[in-house]
């Protein structure tokens, strides 16, 4: 086992994005590219659907990490590589796996996949435990 | 007259020459308003004041503003981000940031011909703790 005591070692959450959902996130973030919440400006540049940002993707990974962690230790790194793009309206998978344990750090695996099971974001995080090893 | 240097320039050499170009300095503070509705984006509880680890990504100059990453391609793609947290952010905190441009590649992809972007901002607290480091991969094609 490398997560704490009563830490699972793998989370999973399925999140969907609404244009709603794009809208309220290109608002809060400032990233206004219309091929966030303008189809025919994303059709233009030969996607199907509006794309999901790529930092809310892995904005819902920080949260997942955040929340699997919570009170039990604060992310220090999120790092991601984009592999493939999501829509709206289309089931995303966000994943985490611990990976490996250093004293108080731990090692996680995080993703996001699509409907088909396609990982479309891979990437690591850390967490810095705030409390001694178990 | 034709064959000038400027215009001889392809647009990988103009983003190879602009190499260590930054955007303008900003400052943002991490207000409440904005964090509820960072909060309630990205599907958290909108009334929680804890800050999420990727708030930075608002405070980004995003889609970066370099003309010569403008001149190369049609349009945007995001590559990666990597957020390093050297000391958490907290509701209030006031971070002054700069992008930085730091390194381009050229790669051939499935649909042409592409460029990779590195982008750099460090995110600093008014006595200059450094609290955040991101660093962007950004693609024009």
């Amino acid at each position: 086992m490398s997560a704490p005591d009563n830490v699972p070692e793998e989370v999973t959450r399925v999140e969907t994005a609404t244009l709603r959902t794009l809208v309220q996130y290109a608002g809060a973030s400032g990233d206004f590219y219309e091929m966030h919440y303008d189809l025919p400006f994303a059709r233009e540049r030969g996607h199907r659907e509006l794309a999901v940002h790529g930092l809310l993707k892995t904005a819902w990974l920080g949260r997942l990490v955040e929340e699997w962690f919570a009170g039990r230790g604060r992310v220090t790194v999120l790092d991601v590589s984009y592999r493939g793009m999501d829509f709206r309206e289309e089931p995303v998978t966000c994943g985490g796996r611990v990976t490996g344990r250093d004293g108080n750090r731990v090692s996680i695996e995080v993703w996001t996949a699509d409907a088909d099971g396609t990982r479309t974001t891979t990437g690591t995080a850390e967490v810095a435990l705030t409390e001694g090893p178990a | 007259m034709t064959g000038t240097a400027e215009t001889d320039t392809t647009p990988l050499e103009a983003l190879q020459a602009a190499i260590g170009w930054t955007a303008e300095e900003r400052v943002d503070v991490v207000e409440r308003r904005h964090l509820r509705d960072y909060r309630r984006a990205i599907g958290a509880d909108e009334n929680g004041t804890d800050v999420p680890v990727t708030i930075t990504a608002c405070f980004l100059t995003e889609p970066p503003t370099m003309p010569e990453a403008l001149a190369y391609g049609l349009g945007w793609i995001n590559g990666g981000d990597r957020f390093e947290v050297h000391r958490p952010l907290e509701l209030g905190n006031e971070v002054t940031s700069q992008l930085t441009f730091t390194a381009v590649e050229e790669k051939k992809g499935r649909t042409g011909t592409l460029a990779l972007l590195t982008f750099v901002t460090e995110f600093r607290l008014p006595d200059g703790t450094l609290a955040v480091r991101h660093v962007g991969t950004r693609v024009r094609r």
